[in-house]
């Protein structure tokens, strides 16, 4: 067990800057999502770690370890790839054993690191496979298997060796979408039972939502956001957190700040939605915003401020996705499915709940309440 | 007619061009070179008369076959082998994202586009008892019988060592870098990591090189002639060479059943390969 701390890393190929100046600090025993589109550098950032990728500034700690010119097999980290990256000649037996056969371990509590035997090797992987349902296949080469089992073959591999640190690099992108799920609920109870620290690399916000004590959204190298998923989805940071996390996304429509009789609002096009007096300083008339707000704190209220024409509905069973045109802005509104039917072309009248309206900066895209 | 009738028709018909080509251009002259065997010419191809099996049995046991017979042996332990190592090691060094390595790759595929002509010729003026810049080596001279076999071989594996290059570095490339990143995480240094994981997932390529290596070898003919005639004193006289050289007229017939030798030797070489590689091969699925 070992937290993972990035203090100002920078990672450059070249002339390209994957990783901008990464501060970030994952704590012992912590489930931390990296979050991000595709070359935003969270892979980076994850080989990094695994010492696949050497730094090129700033200092990478695992443990009280600075670990920027330690040999990956001396970092004492596992690290779960995207293909899985299983030995197609070896028997599932022999793959999640291999981590055993070169590297020494302190065991028997304490005492200089030894070479397993061959008795220890085998009991544990044994136990690997036992607690991840693989005693079946242990005689069986990778070729034979499903898509789900070598993904646990994989994890079996990288729990096999108790590493201070598990990484993951998409795990779980090439599952079927229900495979996927049921995964992303292990996942969530190997890791409660280990307690040991995992960085885990992935596109999918739902992924993050649904597994991170922490998310750590980047982009373009940079980091963005670090936080609890919930306080991520509540209060994001910029408009690229805003947009990136939720499906389907917050609604975002710019507009410009006016007073009003009752206090101060946001006019879009020819409509104007009041908002509180949230920013410790007031915004000055004229101010150009970009309102935010999520698909479920809308709603069609006939005591609502602004009209929108609906476009299309989505439904999905147990909710509506309502699409409409809001001065010339496309926004989604979700809606139970017991809620009184729309169809394309019907005038709605919304109002946003005042609670979570999020305004941001257009020009530097931050966060202004 | 049936459905299936019809199909059995359908498929037959399809296979007929390329039946008649294997008919004409390999059937067809293996058999007349069986027939050849049980037969004898005069001294001007005028006349031949039967011989039978006797033929065959006299050509095959005696000491023109059994020893061109093991000096080939000898060719192919000379140069498959060595060919292989230095073709692995080759692609190994050069399997590497440097800058400026397409230029070595360049370089060492580069005996590809040489002829065993060429090849011979160039290592005459290398190996060349009176002139050559290599004549001192003992190991490879070609002035005496029991090293001349190895001048041929040299020129032979350098010949062959850039499509072996070519071959195995594919392979390699085909090894995925996650595998190899997953064995460098399991504590697996780099000679470690190359006997356990990267050796076994290029294996078929490196079975595919062999059959052709030895099948390389065991038709090897030009390099002889070109190099040595054969000599000194019939020490580089490998099977095809000796084939060659049976083309007289009243030497038809033994060449022909040398021929037949050969190609038997050939087949049951390869199936041998086949039976034994086989099974220590991994082809991933």
């Amino acid at each position: 067990m070992s937290e993972v701390v990035f203090d100002a890393v920078t990672k450059r190929f070249g002339e390209v800057t994957a990783v901008d100046q990464l501060t970030l600090s994952v704590q012992d025993g912590e489930f931390m999502v990296l979050l991000g589109p595709s070359g935003c550098g969270k892979t980076t950032a994850l080989r990094m770690i695994a010492g696949l990728e050497t730094v090129t500034e700033g200092e990478l700690r695992i443990g009280d370890r600075v670990v920027n010119d330690v040999e990956a097999k001396d970092r004492d980290i596992a690290m779960v790839f995207q293909s899985y990256a299983l030995y197609p000649h070896m028997t599932v037996a022999k793959n999640i054993e291999s981590p055993l056969v070169a590297r020494r371990f302190t065991v028997d509590g304490g005492g200089p690191p030894r070479k397993l035997t061959a008795a220890e090797r085998s009991e544990r992987v044994q136990q690997a496979a036992t607690s991840l349902g693989l005693e079946e296949l242990l005689g069986r080469k990778p070729a034979a298997l499903s898509g789900g089992q070598r993904q646990r073959v994989a994890l079996a591999r990288a729990m096999v060796a108790r590493p201070a640190a598990f990484l993951m690099d998409e795990p779980l992108s090439n599952l079927d979408a229900k495979l996927r799920a049921q995964t992303r609920i292990e996942l969530v109870e190997l890791h409660q039972r280990l307690a040991t620290t995992f960085v885990y690399v992935t596109h999918d916000q739902v992924e993050a939502m649904t597994m991170a004590d922490r998310i750590a959204v980047m982009s373009e190298g940079r980091l963005l956001q670090v936080g609890p998923p919930q306080a991520v989805y509540d209060r994001p940071h910029n408009l690229f957190v805003a947009r990136f996390i939720g499906s389907p996304p917050m609604n975002t429509v710019p507009g410009t700040v006016v007073r009003t009789d009752t206090g101060t609002a946001v006019q879009l096009g020819g409509q104007t939605i009041g908002i509180e007096p949230v920013t410790a300083e007031p915004l000055a008339e004229g101010t150009s915003v970009v309102i935010g707000v999520r698909p479920e704190h809308l709603s069609v209220d006939p005591g609502g401020q602004v009209t929108a024409e609906v476009r299309a509905v989505e439904w999905l069973g147990h909710e509506r996705l309502v699409v409409c045109d809001l001065a010339g802005h496309q926004i989604t509104i979700r809606q139970s499915s017991s809620a009184q039917a729309v169809s394309p072309g019907d005038a709605l009248t919304l109002a946003a709940d005042p609670d979570h309206v999020h305004l941001f900066d257009p020009d530097t895209t931050e966060r202004l309440n | 007619m049936s459905r299936r009738l019809r199909e059995s028709l359908l498929g037959l018909a399809l296979l007929v061009p390329s039946a008649i080509i294997f008919v004409w251009f390999f059937f067809y002259p293996l058999y007349r070179l069986f027939v050849m065997g049980l037969h004898q010419s005069n001294r001007t191809g005028t006349a031949e008369r039967y011989v039978g099996w006797g033929q065959y049995s006299d050509v095959l046991t005696g000491h023109q076959f059994t020893e061109g017979v093991k000096i080939t042996f000898t060719y192919v332990l000379y140069t498959v082998p060595l060919g292989l190592v230095l073709g692995v090691l080759l692609a190994v060094a050069a399997n590497r994202r440097l800058k400026g390595i397409k230029v070595f790759q360049f370089i060492f595929s580069s005996t590809i586009a040489t002829s065993v002509a060429v090849a011979s010729v160039i290592f005459f003026v290398l190996l060349n008892p009176q002139i050559g810049y290599f004549s001192s080596i003992k190991f490879f001279s070609l002035a005496n019988t029991d090293s001349a076999l190895r001048g041929v071989a040299l020129s032979s594996v350098w010949q062959n060592l850039g499509l072996t290059f070519v071959i195995v570095l594919a392979g390699l490339q085909a090894v995925p870098d996650e595998v190899q990143e997953a064995a460098t995480l399991d504590g697996y240094g780099p000679v470690r990591r190359f006997f356990k994981v990267t050796l076994p997932l290029i294996s078929p390529t490196l079975m595919f090189l062999a059959v052709v290596l030895v099948i390389f070898a065991l038709q090897a003919f030009a390099q002889a002639d070109i190099l040595t005639q054969g000599g000194p004193l019939g020490s580089t006289e490998t099977l095809v060479w000796k084939i060659f050289n049976s083309q007289q007229p009243i030497d038809q017939g033994v060449g022909a059943v040398m021929a037949i030798g050969l190609f038997g030797i050939t087949l049951v070489v390869s199936l041998v390969q086949f039976l034994i590689l086989d099974r220590r091969v991994h082809y991933g699925n």
